[in-house]
């Protein structure tokens, strides 16, 4: 079981948090914490670009040698991404995806949160109840033992 | 060596910290970007880019830090729709 959390941002309705490692070997990446707002409309996971900000710098990669990825498209217009084979540590468990990092805009402030998409969530039954302040992402013999129907 | 594990918790109780913190954060500097290690702020500043090289000029680990904005606005966020 995977434990997440509500940030208390909004005191009508807090968003469902994770915190993540990630490594992507191919450009040397190794240990990026970072926090993904999980979001059930997302078909893929997304690496936000205040988070993609700080791995170029700290890890001095150059996005230009990753594969360029489909742009997404929002209410804010169409971002450009890139796509890098990934694996995201959640717990004690390691799922490799394609990641999607979305390109940090030179002189814009980076304004959107990773999110964890339907591609990492389909592993798991996501039982989210801000009630008794539950964020949990169960495996599936742990999503078994629920006797819900 | 780095237990990645005990600093993934580090890395929760930062979190934890700059949220539970968020509205004195949110009046010490408004509208600018902040750095938290270990429950410490580390660095502001209005820019993000030019927060995170004076962050990795003072050698702190960006890809283990919070760096968040601290703002009044409220903020709409889109979904990635292919």
């Amino acid at each position: 079981m995977i434990r997440g959390y509500f940030l208390p941002t909004d005191p009508e309705a807090s968003p469902p948090y994770v915190n993540a490692l990630i490594d992507i070997p191919e450009i040397g990446v190794v240990g990026l914490e970072a926090r993904f707002l999980i979001d059930t409309g997302a078909d893929r996971t997304l690496l936000g670009d205040d988070d993609a900000g700080r791995m170029l710098r700290d890890y001095e990669v150059d996005l230009g040698r990753l594969d360029v990825g489909i742009p997404s498209q929002g209410i804010r217009g169409v971002v450009m991404t890139r796509e890098v084979q990934a694996t995201l540590g959640l717990g004690d468990l390691s799922i490799r995806i394609s990641l999607d990092v979305l390109e940090p805009i030179s002189g814009r402030p980076p304004s959107i949160p990773s999110l964890l998409g339907r591609d990492v969530l389909s592993h798991f039954a996501l039982f989210v109840e801000e009630r008794t302040n539950r964020v949990l992402l169960l495996e599936p013999d742990e999503a078994d033992r629920l006797e819900l129907e | 060596m780095l237990d990645m594990k005990t600093d993934l918790k580090r890395f929760h109780e930062d979190g934890q910290f700059f949220d539970t913190h968020y509205n004195e954060l949110l009046e010490k500097y408004p509208e600018r970007w902040v750095a938290v290690f270990y429950k410490e702020v580390v660095g502001t500043d209005t820019d993000f880019h030019r927060l995170l090289d004076d962050l990795k000029s003072q050698g702190f680990p960006l890809s283990r830090m919070i760096i968040k904005q601290v703002t009044a606005k409220k903020v709409k966020w889109f979904l990635p729709v292919r």
